[in-house]
């Protein structure tokens, strides 16, 4: 039986029902709407008539962002933070994308290097995940749904759908002048218009319909000169997973397979489909296709559960695993985390030796370093291949250009994630969560920047892609050996930078422009004890309303949520100790020093003050107290006028 | 076969010739008493160091050893060996030894392994461990059977996997803290009366720093206040070793307040902002009475400062001992005229809050009239 007979249903016996609209008559066409109920025979009991519900609505934002994972979360909150109006669209109920509780993939970002240590992923990601540390202790995946919620919620410039799905980008010319979707919940048609679309959604079906190109399947090795590519080019696209949890129930709990599962075949598995932690899911109960994988995922979803349901069979009943007498499934995901689909076309296509190279772009804007771990061809449908093979570890981060995050061919498009305009190979490594959201944040910035600067992104890689690196810089998103120099910064100007006590580095470097220690090199300065303060003097007086700092998270040591909830020295589960909690700023007027801004219960690497300009030569800042840390270590301070 | 013989030959080399608990004739005995870390009653243990005399010098082999107790266990129910510790002259751990028929246990009653053995002699040897700065509450009590668990109470606390044997956390928290705790400064003062004022002075300018630190510290407990010692720790001041700078702070401690004085004002004009730093902290901590000259002194001296870190900590050293003084204060009018702009600024910000009677307020007003609009 050919897979794409085996599932009955289709969209257009859908439509036939009249449940799905017919987009097909809308096509390209903004004055046709989808959402014509004129045919409705509602009466309207409360009111006593009858009437014609309304289900299009046309609404106007600065930036689009259409993808509520990671990488859209971040792109929306950068773009948001930096004045423009933005509307988040996201095709499911919650958040996170593979990350929320309905797929439950852990973030993982630059968890460990060949150092051993971590170089984790700082800006808004990182915030995103203290916020989880603060408002979720108790580290429960939909209580995370909630967390994220309120991340992108409390955001005064951000619009936010749920249940919607971006289903067709109408042009003009060679621009996305709005986009048309779909509003499940409440049947509503909305046409979005923006000046500048932001495409997260993984599958990417917006920027599909708009024309940019893309591809999907392996590169062959000479393409792109890649080792690690298959030696000719090829359909196959790594595959989606379906995870599952199970629960010690203190007695034993018989399981019966569902008449749908597909028996797990130990004999022909290869050796490496190991079953460790097997209680919090098995990564490798994946489906891959080497055809249109977008098209044959609810065909693929049935076979995963299949899949699913058959390994559960084989751990609970085979014998092997007696320690499962009394467990029993507690969470059975039911839509798959994917990993690849299509692939659009930028003005640079990353590949595998700029990555193993380590290559220095001068347009870089983001950073990754998980190894690049291409999981086989098929998945489970052919089991007797290893699930992944990890082709290389990094000994640092490597660069991402800003060229691979926009498309080719259409003038207002940008990408993050998944879809970016990479290789296969490439995307082994950078389709990592944490990695996409540094996308996601490079890209917001960049929507921010063409919007006020009244340009495109192509020409915002050509003639300003130093603004663009500039607020990243200054927004904690880490760019590798790119160090900020941001003119407008006035702590670069100070004549002096002291401090109370230095246990370890100087607090001259933090103005040097790196963020972290990184490259065997101190960036830092660290006191003796608490409290502690630091001082910047200016030979003339200058006009200061802002004192920025960043201050010590640890970024050799991953905060993300986990199922096991690990607790060592690569993985924390609780709020940095170094992480600063209460601060003050002081200015010295006339010779006495008077407190302009103070914060108590900081949640966030960056700490930003914002207070009315005063006119001043000196500036402190004393720090109070840490998360448990005895002493204080920052990486940065800046001050703005 | 060859397992088992790698095994033994790990195992040789790391046992004394004198396996523990076997009576020895050829030492002396030191009683000593210490805290350890993992004390069930927080009180102070007795126990016995034994002094080689025949050890070896040139070899730089083991001087020291005392037997002590595997593992601190709080509900009694593990199994505790006898293991010797040992160290050289200076208190630095050198190996352990067992008796043939003694294997350690770590989790599930599992006996050490061979790898095990060799981590414990380099967990051991570390110095920097996170062991240190571990409180034994953090650590699980035990469960019956022995070292059942290498999991932290609270799963708060992040420890490198180089600094522990997993299912063995107490008996290397136990071993270490006998290893690098309270005893090293014993085996150190034992080892420094055994020489005299002379060959630790020489040892302050042998080619080792460890022994050179020794000595320092040594020459500091034996309160000699030779000019041959203040000359050589100045000269060590100079050349910038930072490795001495603590040990010199400790050794000023000793001096009488005339030395203190002379060699702090000294040892200030070195232009080293971590010494001063350390100098100055000193200043704010010690008990000595104030002495205006002294203080004047430095005053005057700042004028050859060049870091404002530097000027503005000695400030803080005055406010901080409430050193208000007339002598001073036209002392640090010196800077008003500083090239270092900031470093003037700085002085007059402070002269402004002296009282009025403490300083010459024309000069001040000068400064205003000329500096105001960069105040």
């Amino acid at each position: 039986m050919k897979r794409r007979s085996f599932f009955k249903f289709g969209a257009g016996a859908l439509a036939g029902a009249g449940l799905v609209p017919s987009a097909s008559l809308a096509a390209g066409n903004p004055k046709v709407t989808i959402a014509d109920r004129s045919n409705d025979k509602w009466l309207h009991l409360g009111t006593g008539k009858s009437t014609i519900p309304i289900r299009h609505k046309e609404v106007s934002y600065d930036v689009a962002v259409l993808g509520g994972g990671a990488a859209g979360i971040c792109a929306a909150v950068s773009a948001a933070r930096l004045g423009s109006k933005v509307v988040l669209v996201q095709d499911r109920p919650v958040l996170g994308g593979n990350a929320s509780s309905e797929m439950r993939v852990h973030l993982n970002g630059v968890n460990r290097l060949n150092t051993g240590l971590a170089e984790r992923e700082t800006g808004i990601i990182e915030e995103m995940l203290l916020h989880n540390r603060f408002e979720n202790p108790q580290e429960s995946f939909p209580v995370w749904d909630h967390v994220l919620y309120d991340f992108v919620m409390r955001e005064n410039n951000i619009e936010l759908m749920l249940n919607t799905q971006g289903i067709e980008a109408i042009m003009d010319g060679k621009n996305i002048k709005q986009v048309r979707c779909w509003q499940l919940t409440t049947e509503i048609e909305y046409l979005i218009n923006a000046k500048v679309f932001i495409d997260c959604s993984g599958d990417g079906l917006v920027a599909a319909t708009a024309g940019a190109e893309y591809r999907t399947g392996r590169e062959g090795k000479a393409e792109f000169n890649e080792t690690f590519a298959p030696d000719k080019p090829d359909g196959w696209q790594m595959g989606a997973s379906l995870l599952m949890s199970a629960k010690d129930m203190e007695r034993p709990m018989p399981y019966e397979a569902p008449s749908w599962a597909i028996k797990y075949d130990a004999e022909k598995a290869h050796k490496r489909r190991k079953f460790n932690a097997y209680h919090e899911g098995i990564w490798w109960v994946e489906v891959g296709s080497d055809d249109d994988i977008i098209g044959d995922q609810e065909i693929n979803r049935h076979k995963l559960m299949g899949y699913l349901h058959g390994v559960w069979d084989y751990i609970k009943n085979s014998g092997k695993f007696p320690e499962s007498e009394n467990l029993a499934l507690d969470w059975v995901g039911s839509l798959p985390s994917r990993r690849e689909s299509r692939r659009f076309i930028g003005d640079y296509i990353h590949s595998e030796r700029d990555l193993t190279g380590y290559k220095d772009f001068t347009d870089a804007v983001a950073f990754g370093g998980w190894g690049i771990d291409e999981h086989n061809p098929g998945g489970m449908d052919n089991i007797q291949l290893a699930p992944t093979t990890f082709h290389a570890h990094f000994d640092e981060v490597y660069q991402i250009p800003f060229r691979s995050l926009y498309a080719k061919s259409i003038a207002n498009l940008l990408f993050a994630g998944r879809n970016v305009s990479q290789t296969h190979i490439a995307l082994a490594s950078s389709r990592i969560m944490a990695t996409c959201a540094l996308m996601g944040q490079a890209v917001g910035t960049a929507a921010h920047l063409c919007i006020k600067k009244n340009t495109t992104p192509r020409s915002l890689a050509k003639n300003h892609i130093n603004d663009l690196q500039e607020q990243l810089l200054r927004d904690d998103a880490f760019i590798p050996k790119r160090p900020a120099n941001d003119p407008l910064d006035l702590a670069r100007k100070a004549s002096e930078i002291l401090a109370s006590s230095t246990s370890s580095g100087n607090p001259k470097f933090l103005t040097n422009g790196m963020s972290r220690d990184v490259d065997g090199n101190i960036n830092h300065w660290q006191s003796k004890n608490l409290p502690a303060n630091m001082q910047l003097e200016w030979l003339d007086p200058v006009l200061v309303s802002k004192v920025e700092i960043k201050c010590d998270t640890n970024v050799k040591r991953n905060i993300m949520m986990r199922k096991d909830s690990k607790n060592d020295e690569f993985f924390s589960n609780s709020i940095p100790q170094e992480m600063v909690k209460s601060l003050a700023v002081d200015a010295r007027i006339k010779g006495q020093w008077m407190q302009v801004a103070s914060l108590q219960k900081n949640r966030t690497r960056l700490i930003k003050f914002d207070f009315k300009q005063i006119r001043t030569t000196a500036i402190r800042i004393r720090i109070l107290e840490t998360y448990g840390k005895p002493a204080v270590k920052l990486f940065e301070v800046r001050a703005y006028s | 076969m060859k397992n088992i013989l790698g095994f033994a030959v790990v195992f040789i080399g790391l046992v004394a010739c004198a396996p523990a608990n076997t009576p020895d004739t050829l030492s002396i005995k030191h009683n000593v008493s210490f805290y350890h870390a993992a004390s069930k009653t927080g009180k102070q243990e007795s126990n016995i160091v034994y002094e080689l005399t025949d050890y070896d010098k040139e070899a730089n082999s083991s001087r020291y050893y005392m037997d002590v107790s595997s593992v601190y266990c709080s509900e009694d129910v593990c199994k505790v060996d006898t293991v010797r510790l040992f160290w050289d002259e200076l208190g630095r751990y050198t190996k352990l030894s067992l008796r043939p028929d003694v294997k350690l246990e770590k989790g599930n009653a599992e006996d050490f392994e061979q790898q095990d053995y060799q981590k414990l002699d380099d967990i051991l040897s570390n110095g920097n461990s996170d062991l240190a700065s571990l409180h034994k509450d953090q650590l699980v009590a035990p469960q019956s059977g022995g070292n059942a668990v290498d999991a932290l109470t609270g799963a708060t606390i992040a420890i490198r996997k180089t600094d522990y044997i997993k299912g063995a956390i107490w008996t290397c928290y136990t071993l270490w803290h006998f290893a690098n705790g309270e005893v090293v400064d014993i085996i150190r003062n034992i080892s420094g009366k055994r020489k005299t004022v002379k060959e630790l002075r020489s040892l302050l300018v042998i080619n080792d720093v460890h022994y050179q630190l020794f000595a320092l510290q040594q020459l500091t407990k034996r309160t000699d206040i030779s000019k041959d010692t203040l000359n050589v720790i100045e000269r060590k001041l100079e050349q910038g070793d930072n490795a001495f700078f603590n040990g010199a702070i400790n050794y000023l401690s000793i001096l009488s307040e005339k030395d203190f004085n002379a060699s702090v004002t000294q040892f200030l004009l070195i232009n080293n902002s971590e010494l001063r730093a350390l100098i100055l902290e000193n200043l704010v901590n010690n008990n000595r009475p104030i002495n205006t000259e002294f203080y004047t002194d430095i005053a005057k001296s700042l004028v050859k400062w060049r870091e404002y870190q530097d000027v503005k900590q000695f400030l803080n050293v005055l406010e901080q001992r409430n050193i208000e003084n007339k002598q001073i204060n036209e002392a640090l009018s010196g800077l008003l005229t500083h090239e270092n702009f900031v470093i003037a600024r700085g002085v007059y910000w402070y002269l402004k809050q002296q009282p009025a009677d403490n300083l010459d307020s024309q000069i001040l007003d000068d400064f205003f009239l000329q500096h105001q609009r960069r105040l």
